[in-house]
């Protein structure tokens, strides 16, 4: 038997861990950390507190309580635990980051007078303008940088690899659909769309809002259709009235038809398409602004997967596999995919770091965050409206070059090691 | 007091004709900006929708009501009569006490706002206690045939109108091939504003830029110059220089050097642009420290990309055979590596020019220069859509302009592209 060789993420974790300079996967791991146990590291409620004889865990309190695990979390709600003196554990840093604290409000630096009742209470980092802890922002940040990691990642990675791959795999004349079958599909295609278009339309003309519901349906409209489709079209044309009457086949231009798009796609640059584009939505969010840098910023790897997939296509085991009679998928995610799969890593973190800068710059401007979300461009935004008060731009760019540079030299990294 | 000090005339914006005659000033706005076309050539809708006659309904809100009403019950003519109907009761406020005209008013604006079938019911009640004594049984039948259909789905099948040539998308295009872009939202013509800026974006990009390009080569020689040591360390420190954002950068400039806090004999630098009256050197003193900020990351990626090709071109054979003839370390490096290490750093110049529009935007909007950077951000902030899209057709065409410079620099520089070159095989 053939070993089984190592999984994606496995093969990664390893490659990750013998890296060399050891201190941007180090940094990357701390930021993970602080991002996942934020609640245990800055909060305004305490970790673990007993209140008339019951124990809560108010910092991650709510968290369960909306996910309809902690029942009994709705007692002590609404307690002001600064002027509690029950028995308690309070976090590291005793602010969450969007706790106001109106007695050090004004921009109070790191070593400014501070008006407190304990130690534990003083501002290391200082505070802006409304009195929000700086440190307790930082660390919210790296929670911020974690989404972007994770939805950007995902949303670009998948697309740059699927469409960029299958672009470069299939070229320009590998798909070749009978004039049935291509009529079906286009026919079933405006159908379908105008099909979801509609209920979109009859929703929010009978609310005035998105529902998540109507979004998944309209999803699922074209997916479902395009499948009956496919399958009403192979009972009644494929191998019978196709091959009876003789209709021909024309090759599917897919590699062109993706080109265009990626070149289109390239014609702006990424930071005013986004302007653009975010000037139709009302409410900023993080998720929103995330997943339009996903959708903007595929591009980027789909151009490089593309020619990585050219590059192996010609390989020899290739061919082999081809000879062998298996089918096009299974070569994809067999033979191709593992060898351009550290490449794909490589232009995703640069893709991530670029979202990260591009992130922030948007925040420094004040576009693209919901109101009362920190992160680290929101305070280096505060910065910028004073610049007296160092320590609201100095941390934050800090942290935020770091993380850059770490991610960058991760990528270069593992070019470096091909 | 406050009735006192508040701006306007209360009886004249009470009064019917100003509705009119503010309604008119509307319709002539709406025609100016062609607003009141089809947004693209084909549009695909029910059947039961005129798209042509609804983009014509005015203003946005009364459209939404129209467009809700109209897909509730699936029939033009019964909702276009209400809809007439309604605007006409709007508008008779012949003998109506001014407390009566207020509370009109508040039902047109609710109107006016997108209302669905049960709030029209409501305000048809509304209605008709402000005009007790008027017989009101046409709007209200009228609404009673709207709200009795209920439409088949196959009502909802899809239909394809053409709107031929007279639509906004042609209207747009047709005036922005000779750029042309229109009116902007905040009164001045795009063009006017657009050409008032461009000066600053433009003198900043270049000097920034050439500048840039002969620091990073300056930087490039002084380091291949030094012991690998040396070249090790400087290309670490480049990526870790690398990282720093220009935002970030601009903001610590500022706090260092334009202000008084930490080096008080320092903040000679100025910031922003003034007129150049006080002479070139004090435009370059408000100019220095935006033209830092832009050039330094292109610095760093000309310095970074151009020690990467050096170092690939140095493992080639030809230096080896240079080596091997004798030559100097320095005229091999001068005279071969480094012109072909150049070429592929055009591309990376080419692929600036179009971005120099983006870097402004941060630059110019910390530093208060009116520039073409500054004005899509303002745009941007105050949805002045045809600024917004003039700026992205000129970022477009940008783009295409920096591909064709770095096409014409690879012709110069190449000569492995050159006519005669490529005939002589």
């Amino acid at each position: 038997m053939v070993k089984k060789y190592f999984s994606s993420i496995k093969q990664l974790w390893f490659s990750l861990r013998s890296s060399n300079p050891k201190f941007p996967v180090r940094w990357m791991l701390v930021i993970l950390f602080v991002g996942v146990f934020l609640e245990f590291l800055s909060s305004d409620k305490p970790i673990v507190a007993k209140v008339e004889g019951n124990w809560y865990m108010p910092a991650i309190g709510n968290t369960l309580f909306e996910l309809g695990l902690n029942k009994r979390y709705n007692t002590i709600r609404r307690y002001k635990w600064s002027k509690h003196d029950a028995f308690m554990i309070m976090p590291l840093v005793p602010y969450a980051s969007t706790s106001i604290d109106l007695k050090n409000a004004s921009y109070k630096g790191p070593f400014d007078e501070q008006n407190y009742t304990s130690i534990r209470y003083r501002h290391w980092l200082g505070t802006d303008k409304i009195g929000r802890d700086v440190l307790a922002g930082l660390l919210n940040g790296c929670r911020v940088v974690l989404k972007i990691i994770f939805l950007v990642g995902i949303i670009s990675g998948f697309l740059g690899l699927i469409l960029g791959g299958f672009s470069g795999f299939y070229g320009d004349d590998m798909i070749r659909w009978s004039l049935t079958k291509l009529l079906a599909y286009f026919l079933g295609g405006i159908l379908f769309a105008y099909a979801s278009y509609m209920l979109l339309k009859l929703q929010i003309l009978e609310s005035s809002q998105l529902d998540l519901r109507t979004l998944l349906f309209a999803f699922l409209i074209p997916v479902v259709g395009y499948m009956i489709v496919g399958q009403l079209h192979k009972l009644i044309f494929a191998n019978k009235l196709d091959v009876r009457f003789g209709i021909p086949t024309i090759a599917i231009p897919l590699d062109s038809m993706f080109y265009f798009v990626i070149v289109l796609l390239t014609a702006l640059p990424v930071t005013v398409m986004l302007l653009a584009i975010l000037g139709y939505f009302q409410t900023p969010s993080l998720v929103l602004t995330m997943s339009l840098f996903g959708l903007v910023l595929w591009k980027n790897i789909a151009r490089i997967i593309r020619g990585e997939v050219l590059r192996v296509k010609g390989e020899d085991y290739i061919q082999a596999a081809r000879q062998l009679g298996l089918k096009s998928r299974q070569i994809f995610w067999k033979h191709i995919y593992p060898n351009i799969r550290k490449q794909f890593y490589v232009v995703v973190a640069t893709v991530v770091s670029l979202s990260l800068l591009i992130e922030s710059a948007l925040s420094f401007l004040g576009i693209g965050m919901a109101v009362g979300e920190i992160s680290w461009g929101v305070l280096l935004n505060q910065g910028k409206l004073n610049i007296a008060a160092y320590w609201l731009s100095l941390f934050p760019g800090i942290l935020l070059v770091i993380t850059v540079y770490s991610l960058n030299t991760i990528a270069e990294g593992e070019k470096r090691d091909n | 007091m406050l009735k006192e000090a508040a701006v306007g005339d209360e009886v004249l914006s009470l009064c019917g004709e100003e509705i009119d005659v503010q309604d008119q000033i509307y319709q002539d706005c709406v025609r100016a900006y062609k607003l009141d076309k089809p947004s693209f050539y084909i549009s695909v809708n029910p059947p039961f929708v005129d798209t042509e006659a609804l983009a014509s309904v005015f203003p946005e809100g009364r459209r939404s009501t129209f467009e809700k009403l109209l897909y509730a019950c699936g029939d033009w003519d019964l909702v276009a009569k209400f809809d007439e109907q309604i605007n006409d009761q709007f508008r008779q406020v012949e003998g109506l006490d001014a407390d009566r005209i207020i509370a009109l008013k508040s039902i047109k604006s609710t109107y006016f706002r997108g209302i669905g079938l049960d709030e029209t019911e409501g305000l048809l009640e509304r209605l008709a206690q402000i005009f007790p004594l008027v017989d009101l049984e046409g709007l209200n039948k009228g609404f009673e045939g709207i709200k009795g259909i209920n439409p088949h789905i196959w009502q909802y099948r899809p239909s394809i109108d053409f709107h031929g040539f007279d639509n906004r998308f042609h209207a747009w295009w047709r005036s922005a091939i000779v750029f042309d872009f229109g009116q902007s939202f905040r009164g001045r013509s795009v063009n006017a504003l657009i050409k008032g800026s461009v000066k600053y974006t433009l003198i900043l990009n270049l000097i920034a830029f050439i500048l840039s390009i002969i620091t990073a080569l300056g930087f490039v020689l002084f380091v291949s110059a030094r012991s690998s040591k040396i070249q090790q360390k400087m290309d670490g420190l480049s990526s870790m220089l690398l990282a720093i954002p220009r935002f970030w950068l601009a903001t610590l400039l500022i706090f260092f050097f334009a202000n008084n806090i930490l080096f008080p004999h320092l903040s000679f630098f100025k910031i922003g642009v003034s007129g150049a009256t006080e002479g070139i050197f004090s435009y370059f003193q408000y100019l220095s420290l935006p033209i830092f900020c832009l050039a330094f990351p292109i610095v760093i990626l000309l310095y970074k990309l151009l020690r990467e090709n050096i170092n690939i071109e140095l493992q080639k054979q030809y230096v080896q055979a240079a080596r091997a003839r004798g030559l100097k370390e320095k005229t091999i490096f001068r005279s071969y590596v480094l012109p072909n290490a150049v070429n592929p750093l055009l591309t990376a110049i080419g692929s600036m020019v179009s971005r120099l529009l983006v870097g402004s935007v941060i630059i110019e909007s910390i530093f208060f220069i009116p520039g073409l950077g500054g004005l899509l951000f303002d745009a941007f902030m105050s949805n002045d859509w045809p600024v917004l899209y003039a700026l992205c057709f000129i970022s477009g065409i940008m783009t295409l302009v920096g591909y064709i410079i770095s096409d014409i620099l690879y012709f110069l520089f190449d000569p492995k592209l050159r006519i005669g070159g490529l005939q002589n095989g």
